[in-house]
């Protein structure tokens, strides 16, 4: 046991000289974790795509049609950039990607109106982004509603009914509708948290591989053969604190300067603080796999995006096929994103995410047995005493 | 065998070798992943608590129709337990018809239908409350009919009366508002650019110089040919399969693909000639790939971005691209269709090519003068 622990104390001595001579690996322990939140919050601080261009072809030209195309372009979702005389014209920016709306109201929109006939306006969204398409539809449908129950009070005033009676009759259910957690449904506030939790998690994967492969290359590599897990877990141990510091700008800096939500600034780092931990066996596994320092940057750069998307963050896990559930649920990022969204969103206490913890252990639980097995198994390589391996060939080899 | 051709051959057959089949692999493994995740399309069935507090007629057509929609599945709870299941996530939403509400119809009186919506995950929150808002909207129109028909509004007109303005809503490009659709696109195609961002900046790393001028270029065009491949794999079969098939040509496919990695390869080698370590120009070029993604305005649109970062997302080839793509995915383009976007990208292989010609030749270190 103490050996054990002589081991994880020279990886992590080992580690700390190599990281005061090759300061590049500063660059990734620093860079990741501030640029990257930083560029990636700047994007999005916008929170919400609003004024989606459309166009208005008017074939009626009557004081209905004008009451709609203004109500239309009141709405914060839609503006009207344009009047062509033509649809032709109209689909023609549409399809090449310069508006996302047409709206045609056809030549006899103000007759149904006057016959009592409900007047069908066309509207072709742009539905290649559903994300935009989402905000400009609701707007023209609001418009429309708008329009169409003014028509309609006016219809049982003219029957007799008193004001509030008619309109009453014009919408006799109407919903009392409350967005709960997230009132605004903005998107920064939906997505970013997550991604910076991701990055979170490529900063633990890339600082190790890229430092492991980067003395492999220069021969500086060293692991005590009886204990190759306790010393890659020292050497993680150098870079905890770096990880940590990381993630506690993202919790206590990033999240409040751009807005994004946290009940608790506390609550979220402890969150960030496990994932770190349950991310360590994989951090081990692929250091353990880099041969290189190019290595890290070329493999690993595939593994953000498939574990966002899996996770269950914004597609839901039970809309996706079981088996890929199934892999997303061996990943620590799964659940520390469904806690990480509690904790933005719903509630301060730890308490609330104790089964994503819990699942988090499991995950720790299972990855550091693979770790452990796989670097202890027996019929790995027996090194020789004092072994260098020395540099390697990147992928530019033939 | 000339050193083009020695390059090209080398590139080509180390595909399947070593550290590049397993970035093959990645690639086409992470594809297939983000792919499949969206493979069901459209969200259907979420569960939506229904607390009728009236039991009338009425109510029971307001949860029939909430539970007929195929995005939200109505399930009948007490009020605790919605509450609870709705901070717990396990309802996109919470439905509570007060008691008295047929009543308050009948009177005429206001009738409000109590939703309350899980917005903390976006998607869901906001299919649940389209699919609620079009049940209950539903039943309103109808009430207004029937009373109408009391009033003796002629039949051909109660419904013109109570709906006078109809929307018809023609969605272009994904009529059925798919997420494979609009996602799956971006990711397998971003993902091919990070993967030609790589492979072509690792052509230039040591220890192992990139050779001749000539088999540098043998192993560009390699890994063009390569990545041409790949593309097509990734928009014939795998996008294909989540039935967003191009609906023009394949020439002006591949044309705009092949423009596109040729301003990639432009890019890495304006970056590797800009940026003196090798490694840390792989890191930049591999950093932007994986940024190219948000920067290219395909989730979250470019004209919501900050100025600075809106004219930086211009400058990388995935931004026109990627608005070239969803025009050649979704209309039967021509030529003039992508035109901007074709310049655009033509325009960018162009710069940085010259750009990178520049910062080379000053880099590089001038002849002693001959005395």
């Amino acid at each position: 046991m103490i050996a054990r622990y002589r081991a994880l104390a020279a990886g992590f001595q080992a580690e700390w000289r190599h990281l005061c001579r090759h300061p590049s690996v500063f660059v990734v322990l620093l860079g990741v974790p501030l640029i990257y939140p930083l560029l990636i919050s700047a994007l999005y601080v916008g929170n919400q795509a609003t004024e989606r261009p459309a166009l208005l072809v008017d074939d009626d030209g009557s004081a209905a049609s004008r009451r709609l195309a203004l109500a239309l372009d009141a709405t914060q979702e839609v503006r009207i950039a344009g009047r062509p005389s033509t649809r032709e014209e109209a689909f023609d920016a549409l399809r090449r990607g310069e508006v996302e709306l047409v709206l045609w109201i056809p030549p006899d929109f103000s007759r149904h109106l006057a016959r009592g006939e409900t007047a069908t306006v066309t509207a072709w969204a742009d539905a290649a982004n559903v994300y935009t398409y989402g905000l400009a539809y609701p707007g023209l449908a609001a418009a429309a509603s708008s329009l169409g129950g003014d028509l309609a009070v006016e219809h049982f005033r003219e029957k007799g009914l008193p004001a509030a009676a008619a309109a009453a009759r014009a919408a006799p259910v109407v919903r009392d509708e409350h967005a709960l957690f997230h009132p605004t449904a903005s998107y920064g506030p939906f997505l970013v948290p997550g991604i910076l939790l991701v990055v979170l998690q490529q900063l633990v994967l890339l600082s190790l591989g890229y430092s492991a492969g980067m003395q492999r290359d220069t021969g500086t590599w060293s692991l005590d053969p009886r204990f190759p897990f306790s010393g890659l877990e020292g050497r993680l141990l150098a870079h905890a604190g770096f990880h940590l510091g990381g993630a506690a700008a993202i919790a206590f800096a990033v999240f409040p300067a751009f807005g994004w939500p946290a009940t608790s600034g506390p609550a979220v780092l402890a969150l960030f603080a496990a994932f770190l931990v349950a991310m360590s066996p994989i951090a081990v596994l692929v250091a353990n796999a880099c041969p290189d320092r190019h290595a890290a940057f070329q493999l690993l750069m595939f593994a953000s995006v498939p574990a966002l998307m899996m996770s269950g963050f914004a597609w839901p896990r039970g809309a996706m096929p079981g088996y890929l559930a199934a892999v997303a649920a061996a990943i620590p990022t799964t659940h520390a994103l469904s806690a990480l969204r509690v904790l933005s969103m719903k509630s301060p206490s730890l308490a609330a995410v104790l089964p994503q913890l819990g699942a988090m252990a499991a995950t720790f639980a299972g990855w550091l047995v693979v770790a452990v097995a796989f670097l202890h198994r027996p019929w790995r390589r027996a090194p020789t005493a004092g072994e260098r391996p020395g540099p390697r060939e990147p992928i530019a080899a033939g | 065998m000339g050193p083009f051709f020695r390059g090209l051959a080398g590139e080509l057959v180390g595909l399947v070798r070593g550290r590049r089949l397993v970035l093959l692999l990645l690639l086409l493994g992470s594809a297939w992943a983000s792919l499949e995740v969206y493979h069901r399309a459209v969200l259907h069935d979420l569960p939506v608590a229904m607390v009728d507090l009236d039991g009338s007629h009425l109510s029971r057509t307001v949860r029939l129709f909430v539970d007929a929609t195929p995005e939200v599945r109505a399930i009948d709870t007490s009020l605790a337990d919605a509450e609870e299941g709705l901070a717990a996530g396990r309802f996109a939403g919470v439905v509570v018809i007060p008691g008295g509400f047929s009543a308050a119809v009948k009177d005429a009186r206001p009738a409000p239908v109590h939703v309350r919506l899980d917005m903390s995950n976006i998607l869901t929150g906001r299919t649940a409350q389209k699919a609620i808002a079009r049940a209950v909207g539903t039943v309103s129109a109808g009430a207004s009919v029937a009373v109408l028909e009391k009033l003796g509004d002629r039949k051909e007109q109660r419904l013109g009366h109570a709906q006078p303005v109809r929307i018809d809503d023609r969605a272009v490009g994904n009529p059925a508002l798919s997420y494979a659709v609009y996602l799956g696109p971006g990711l397998a195609l971003s993902l091919l650019h990070v993967f030609v961002l790589i492979l072509a900046g690792s052509i230039r790393l040591p220890p192992r110089p990139s050779g001749s001028a000539g088999e540098t270029a043998g192993r560009e065009a390699g890994v063009l040919v390569a990545a041409l491949a790949l593309g097509a794999l990734l928009t014939y079969g795998f996008l294909a399969r989540e039935g967003v098939a191009p609906a023009s040509g394949p020439g002006l496919v591949g044309s705009t693909l092949a423009l596109f990695l040729v301003a990639d390869l432009a890019l890495v080698r304006a970056a590797f000639a800009l940026v003196p370590r090798p490694l840390a120009a792989l890191q930049f070029v591999v950093i932007l790939g994986v940024l190219s993604l948000p920067l290219s305005g395909l989730t979250f649109p470019r004209d919501a971005f900050p100025a600075a970062l809106r004219a930086a997302a211009g400058l990388v080839p995935f931004t026109p691209f990627s608005h070239a793509f969803r025009i050649y995915l979704h209309h039967r383009a021509v030529l003039a269709d992508l035109g901007p976007d074709l310049l655009k990208l033509g325009g960018q292989a162009l710069g940085y090519t010259l750009v990178g010609a520049a910062a080379l030749r000053l880099r590089r270190p001038r002849r002693p003068e001959v005395p």
